[in-house]
């Protein structure tokens, strides 16, 4: 019996460790005044030299079968290695934007890139440093990264805003699933004067079905509209995540358009996909000065589609 | 949870290796800073790069010694780091300049380097003039080129802090075999570790910050600094007198003895020598994994002993 319970809390200790070999926590440092103009916008512009682009989008099934086309690269105007994605890539009216891009792969000339900026630790590198040299490893479409412009709504001249719509024969992570998990995950803040570091696990669950119900009427940002709203549960009885959460939605889109007449206690079905909120984080680093801290993540949802 | 001593075991083995990593750590900056490793690194790859060698560097040193670059650096060393938009400007108006016209900087320039120019450059240059790449193609050349040197530095400073490690390690006689043994020896040393641990990690794992020269622009520049180097967390007084009386070499020869009494002089010697190596050895190893490792297993193992998440300082919510 004591030998079972001994062998029992051996082999317990072993896996644990051997877990911890795996899950790391990921750091990534931002300049503050960089994330202060970012934080209650909806979209960035960035000029971006395309190294890899998706020779085709992804298929259409579930998780990350997403009918997105990922492209990677580097912009002086994020000072990170990025992924932007074209949701719905294979929509007709997105051809001429994913012809853009593939003509630019490997090429060393910029293309303006406009969409949802997206801060997410789902493929983040160790440590990266924005503004400073960071590894583009691997070199592929999917390096290590913590941000995102996605989903992209422009790529020079092609305005690809009609793929803001929810994609079809896709099956989304639901809210009963989703937002607990995001409720439950952590980031650890730590700001100097001029810059903001923040520390997280890895995270996961890009796109989301679920329901909100406005609290309060949509806010006109230089670039779309950020709404507070009620997360519900697919059949909208219950409230899926603890409280109000910002509901991002980016100029020129179906989702924006449908929203901007909108009043508190409206309700709608849509897909969303997570970022941090940034304006949170600057509200907690403005209470806690310098010194490091834990914090509920602070996040939002970018809105890519209303049913 | 006392019934699962092994628990606290690996806590009291977790503690220990994270307190001589932190130590560890230290010592690998002080290293770093004393021999200016950084700085010495960046001087050696930007010579690899304007294909140069330790013997003979003219060109690295009139582009190291610019006053842009030197003022970079502290206490008239060397930086640790050069935005790689500044060594694009000091390259290119070093090899474009006045000087250049008379002919004193084109001399400098290796048969290696005026190939990567070459290629960097425009395929159709003017003609009768060299092609001479933009800024930004050379500062994309200097970030590739610090990519494979920041590789090598990782390489070189893990194989520092493994020899920091071991010596650390036969400093304090540091043998895990021997605390282990110990560990499930003694309860009270047990209860002490774990009480020791949760005071540990109410401190917080430390997380580097960096600063930007022009704090109000929201362009995106390169950091000046950061304060990783700075190593925040230190040995509280308490964890140093407790690493004293865990680690000596002072009971050494009375073990010896005890074991040579028991096995003969040299097989007695024989054992100790082994037990000692492969404790040391793990202990080393072990310490060499770094301090954040260690401090997110020791709060596994924690929460393992249903004691709970330790609640970190502040948890804030937000909306």
């Amino acid at each position: 019996m004591k030998s079972g319970r001994f062998l029992g809390s051996l082999l317990f200790l072993v896996a644990a460790f051997a877990s911890r070999l795996s899950a790391q926590d990921f750091e990534v440092r931002l300049k503050k005044a960089w994330a202060t103009k970012f934080a209650d916008r909806t979209s960035i512009q960035a000029k971006m030299v395309i190294h890899h682009a998706h020779k085709s989008p992804n298929p259409i099934k579930s998780g990350g079968d997403d009918g997105d086309m990922h492209f990677s690269g580097e912009s002086a105007d994020v000072g990170l290695p990025f992924v932007a994605e074209i949701v719905n890539a294979a929509l007709p009216g997105e051809q001429s934007a994913v012809s853009d891009v593939k003509a630019s792969e490997g090429s060393t000339s910029n293309v303006i890139v406009t969409g949802a900026w997206r801060l997410w630790f789902e493929h983040p590198s160790t440590t990266q440093t924005q503004g400073a040299h960071n590894p583009f490893s691997p070199d592929n479409t999917n390096p290590d990264h913590s941000f995102e412009i996605h989903p992209v709504s422009q790529i020079e001249q092609d305005g690809v805003q009609a793929s803001f719509v929810l994609i079809k024969n896709y099956t989304p992570y639901t809210a009963d699933v989703a937002f607990p998990y995001f409720d439950k995950a952590k980031l650890t803040i730590k700001a100097s004067s001029s810059g903001i570091s923040l520390r997280s696990k890895k995270l996961k669950y890009n796109y989301v079905g679920f329901g909100i119900e406005l609290t309060h009427k949509p806010k006109k940002v230089s670039d779309g509209y950020i709404v507070l709203a009620k997360v519900l549960s697919g059949d909208g009885d219950e409230e899926a995540a603890n409280g109000e959460r910002r509901m991002i939605f980016v100029d020129g889109t179906a989702a924006a358009a449908k929203i901007q007449t909108a009043a508190a206690g409206d309700r709608f079905d849509v897909l969303g996909i997570p970022r941090i909120n940034l304006n949170g984080v600057l509200a907690l680093v403005a209470k806690h000065g310098t010194a490091q801290f834990d914090a509920q993540l602070p996040y939002e949802m970018i809105i890519v589609g209303v049913k | 949870m006392g019934g699962f001593p092994i628990i606290d075991v690996a806590i009291g083995l977790a503690l220990t290796y994270l307190l001589l990593a932190l130590i560890c750590t230290t010592l690998m900056e002080w290293v770093a800073q004393v021999a200016n490793l950084r700085g010495r690194m960046l001087v050696e790859g930007i010579r690899s790069l304007l294909g140069e060698t330790k013997d003979e560097a003219p060109l690295t040193q009139v582009v190291l010694n610019h006053s842009l670059i030197r003022g970079l650096g502290e206490n008239n060393r060397m930086p640790s780091y050069i935005p790689s938009p500044v060594f694009a400007q000091e390259l290119r108006d070093t090899l474009t300049g006045p000087d250049t016209a008379k002919g004193a900087t084109k001399s400098l320039v290796s048969r290696d380097l005026s190939a990567s120019l070459q290629a960097l450059g425009s395929a159709a240059p003017e003609p009768g003039k060299d092609a001479m790449p933009t800024e930004a193609a050379i500062a994309k050349w200097f970030d590739h080129s610090m990519d494979r040197l920041s590789g090598t530095y990782k390489r070189t400073t893990r194989t520092v802090i493994l020899l920091l490690s071991l010596a650390l390690t036969l400093a304090m006689n540091a043998n895990t075999i021997s605390l282990s043994s110990m560990l499930w020896q003694s309860p009270t040393l047990r209860a002490y570790m774990v009480e020791r641990a949760k005071t540990r990690l109410e401190q917080g794992r430390p997380l580097a910050t960096v600063e930007y020269a022009d704090p109000l622009s929201p362009q995106v520049t390169a950091p000046i600094s950061t304060d990783s180097a700075k190593s925040p967390d230190r040995l509280l007084a308490e964890e140093q007198d407790m690493l004293g009386q865990l680690f000596t070499w002072r009971g050494e020869p009375q073990k010896i003895k005890a074991l040579q009494a028991r096995y003969g002089a040299l097989p007695g010697a024989g054992v100790w020598a082994v037990v000692a190596l492969i404790g040391w050895i793990i202990t080393a190893l072990a310490i060499s994994l770094g301090a954040p490792f260690w401090f997110d297993t020791l709060n596994l193992f924690m929460r393992a002993r249903a004691a709970g998440d330790v609640p970190a300082k502040t948890t804030e919510t937000i909306k």
